[in-house]
């Protein structure tokens, strides 16, 4: 009975260390990784603080791909711009400037040349070529998830002339083909290696000409850069980037603060200003061409009166918001549609200023003297809630009963392209570096349905504005429009404007080199440690 | 036994085609289309329109689980909407970690659990049962995100003896599977405590001691012996509940298991891994139940024979 009883306790924990050490032995490999450099990748945090040739990063998300051609989420972007070139480049300043292409010039109103530089590896060891540029575009117009923006090149107006000379025609006149052709969602591929990979295979193997070669991807993990030694540019300083992927904000900071990490986006404004008090720590706090607003969906019949979306603007204390909710040292109150820096940006337009009467005023002069009742649909978090309680008890003031509706994420995502709702919070930044650009996805009306446009505005004279402004390709005429039609947006008040925030990162104060650019991109191979 | 067995691994065929159908349609009218999350930002309606039909979203609802069902009973658990990549691949990538998690946490949750419960029966109302049922108290009440984030702040920040997060070393092990051992651990003792009080009063325990057996043999013989099959099922439960990955410790510690794949998979409606996880977690728990009820029959000689 004794012996018995043993064995069957023996079996019990028997059962249980098996499972636990076969489970070890698994080595954490999973079918598709990547093999190479594996003795490499397998460290563990203490061993890369001690290195100074490997940065550690973390990330808030997982990228479905490395394929720029896969969505356009900003995550994904900055692993890409490191892999692979476009033809131009934004610099810090924000100005194009050469990269693939060394010149490049406008024809007529619809043709462009880019001459390449010569002698430009692939991570694959293929020499760039015309052709791969070519590819790389045109390839965009077939797959759903690509660049929206390719939709003004004339599908059928690519030209080579020879192996270093591309030619490129828009299907109408268009204003920032240049910009366009920064965009990391017009990176640079190799023809063959998509052609023999497959794309798939090679949206998660990708081969570029960046300054890192990809080396490793181990599924909800980490992603696993290599300094690519043959670089046509200036050579990385850094040899390894681990980027690993932490969704939960209190872990990656707590991890940058004990060591594990070097560096990490997404940081979280209630963390930024202990990163930037800890001596072994460093924040890196930049204005971007990001907005936040509060948008008011037009095309909702409470809100089609633009008196209505007025009296809302002045029951808010807009500046109580920003600094509360989005921080006094993380952002900068919003005052016009365009992110600032930007050319043609408008400082000088009559803000709508905390003014309870007035807003109760025009809420009578629309028929709601009354009050009203509307409802306000935005993403469940905790800052959100914070902006919604303030919203409410401010319009409470004036008669407007605001009912809260947090969703989640994609619930909320597919409800506002559908245009459900009446009022949400949204962001957005101006990618492309030009206000012509990005006003004409807020505010066009035929741009209702995308996720840009919050507001459902329809307003034929803003469009004729916006309309003109992408055709327009001289930059001061261009500025005197945009400058002009943000008075007419500011009248009629889709949204209300509320912060500018910072681009923030958190990083180990032994961190150098690292230059953020306004539309959230910066350059790793930059970066070192002192 | 063995024809015990085959029945109830055929049982486990229904109990799956229930789960499918049921995932299926929680995942058909919970709103929030898939598309938007793929496409991103600055997504026309246009090309929404064209992902949606080349992932099969426009058929309706009768038609696509009928589709999925012919693909499941091929063996095909679909492709990840976001990664392109086979269901059953990202599962193989995903499974091993909360495996590898879930054992760990097993270990110090049983060793930690029954030497608590069984201590605190024997010494019932001394200090070291009060202490015992105090941290099993603490234990079950704290939630796991909150305990997670207090060893970390204690053994990464403070002291720098652990890793903060990740799962590459023996390191990154410790403070999640702490984290979830002892909450387990509670569970346990709390479960091996009672039933022992029971079994201790038995009339036969009070035999064993008239005839003189010292009190370890009593203990560890008769006792445990006897109260062991209500553990070995909480025990079965708590090891089944942490192979469907436990999501928010996963989270915090960043580990890439099942749970977090399936929480990023509910939130960007990636169908298929929702689905194939969901199906995966039955599967195991199923198994990890079948397990348990052969072990009731080695432990129990009443119930072995009933098989018979």
């Amino acid at each position: 009975m004794k012996k018995k009883f043993k064995r069957i306790l023996t079996m019990l924990l028997t059962v249980l260390l098996v499972i636990s050490l076969t489970a070890c032995s698994n080595n954490n490999k999973a079918p598709d990784q990547t093999t190479q450099n594996e003795q490499e990748e397998i460290t563990t945090s203490k061993e890369v603080t001690t290195s100074k040739d490997e940065l550690i990063m973390a990330i808030d998300r997982e990228p479905i791909s490395l394929d720029p051609a896969d969505g356009n989420v900003a995550v994904k972007r900055l692993i890409e711009s490191n892999i692979y070139d476009t033809l131009l480049d934004f610099n810090t300043e924000m100005e194009v400037e050469p990269n693939l292409a060394e010149s490049w010039e406008k024809l007529d109103d619809l043709t462009w040349k880019f001459n390449l530089r010569k002698g430009i590896k692939f991570h694959n060891g293929e020499e760039l070529k015309a052709s791969d540029v070519v590819f790389s575009i045109k390839r965009q117009f077939d797959i759903s998830t690509g660049l929206g923006n390719v939709a003004q090149l004339d599908p059928d107006g690519f030209e080579t002339p020879d192996d270093y000379t591309v030619i490129i025609r828009t299907k109408e006149p268009f204003a920032f083909v240049e910009q366009m052709m920064c965009s990391p969602g017009l990176s640079i591929l190799n023809e063959k290696a998509v052609t023999e990979a497959g794309v798939e295979n090679h949206a998660r193997n990708p081969i570029g000409t960046g300054p890192y070669k990809f080396a490793a991807w181990h599924a909800g993990d980490r992603i696993i850069l290599e300094r690519n030694d043959d670089h046509w540019g200036e050579k990385a300083k850094i040899k390894t980037i681990a980027i690993r992927i932490i969704t939960e904000s209190a872990s990656r900071t707590i991890d940058l603060e004990s060591g594990g990490l070097d560096m990490t986006l997404a940081l979280s404004n209630n963390d930024a200003e202990r990163i930037d008090e800890n001596p072994e720590t460093q924040l890196f706090a930049h204005t971007s061409t990001t907005i936040r607003y509060i948008a008011f969906n037009c095309a909702k019949e409470k809100l089609s009166d633009k008196r209505v979306r007025q009296a809302l603007n002045y029951a808010t204390d807009k500046e109580a918001i920003q600094k509360i909710v989005y921080g006094e040292k993380t952002s900068v109150l919003a005052i016009s549609p365009v992110a600032p820096g930007l050319p043609g940006r408008n400082e000088d337009l009559p803000q709508y200023d905390y003014n309870v009467e007035k807003a109760k005023q025009l809420l009578a002069e629309a028929g709601y003297a009354n009050g009203l009742e509307l409802e306000f649909m935005y993403l469940a978090n905790s800052q959100n809630n914070m902006l919604a309680e303030m919203l409410q008890s401010m319009w409470e003031q004036v008669g407007v009963k605001l009912i809260l509706k947090p969703t989640e994420s994609a619930a909320l995502t597919t409800a506002l392209n559908k245009g459900e709702h009446e009022i949400c919070v949204a962001g957005t930044s101006f990618a492309l570096n030009d206000p012509g650009d990005g006003l004409h996805r807020f505010f066009h009306s035929s741009t209702h349905g995308q996720s840009s446009n919050r507001t459902n505005l329809s307003n034929s004279e803003i469009d004729k504005y916006l309309d003109e402004i992408i055709i327009t390709s001289d930059q001061q005429k261009r500025n005197e429009l945009v400058y002009k039609v943000q008075e007419l947006i500011h009248e009629e008040s889709p949204m209300m404007y509320i912060a500018n925030p910072y681009t923030l990162i958190g990083a180990s104060s032994k961190l150098r080199g690292l230059e953020l650019k306004p539309n959230g991109y910066y350059d790793l191979s930059k970066v070192y440690f002192e | 036994m063995t024809k015990y067995i085959a029945q109830r691994l055929l049982m486990m065929i229904p109990v799956m085609l229930g789960v499918t159908l049921i995932v299926y349609t929680l995942l058909y009218i919970t709103p929030g289309d898939p598309v938007d999350i793929i496409l991103g930002d600055d997504a026309t309606p246009e090309a929404a329109e064209k992902l949606r039909e080349e992932l099969g979203l426009n058929a309706g609802y009768v038609e696509r689980f009928f589709i999925y069902v012919k693909k499941l009973l091929q063996g095909d658990l679909g492709i990840c909407y976001a990664t392109k990549q086979p269901v059953a691949t990202r599962i193989a990538q995903t499974f091993p970690n909360s495996l590898k998690l879930a054992g760990w946490s097993m270990l110090i949750a049983t060793a930690l659990g029954l030497f608590l419960g069984i201590i605190s029966a024997v010494k019932q109302y001394s200090l070291f049962d009060s202490i015992a049922m105090v941290f099993a108290m603490i234990g079950n009440a704290m939630p796991n995100f909150w305990q997670g984030l207090l060893l970390m702040l204690l053994f990464a920040l403070r002291l720098k003896w652990l890793p903060a997060s990740g799962f590459t070393s023996w390191k990154h092990m410790i403070l999640p599977a702490l984290t979830i051992g002892t909450s387990a651990a509670a569970a346990i003792a709390r479960m091996t405590r009672s039933s022992m009080l029971e079994v201790i009063r038995q009339d036969y325990i009070i035999t064993a001691r008239a005839k003189g057996q010292n009190e370890y043999k009593i203990t560890v013989n008769h006792a445990l012996k006897n109260a062991l099959i209500p553990v070995v099922t909480t025990i079965g439960i708590q090891f089944g509940r942490l192979l469907g990955g436990a999501v928010l410790t996963e989270s915090i510690f960043a580990v890439p298991g099942v749970g977090k794949m399936m929480v990023d998979a509910i939130k960007a409606r990636n169908h298929p891994v929702v689905q194939g996880g969901v199906l995966m977690i039955a599967l195991t728990f199923s198994l990890v139940n079948l397990l348990v009820d052969i072990l009731y029959a080695y432990i129990d000689p009443r119930i072995r024979s009933q098989y018979k």
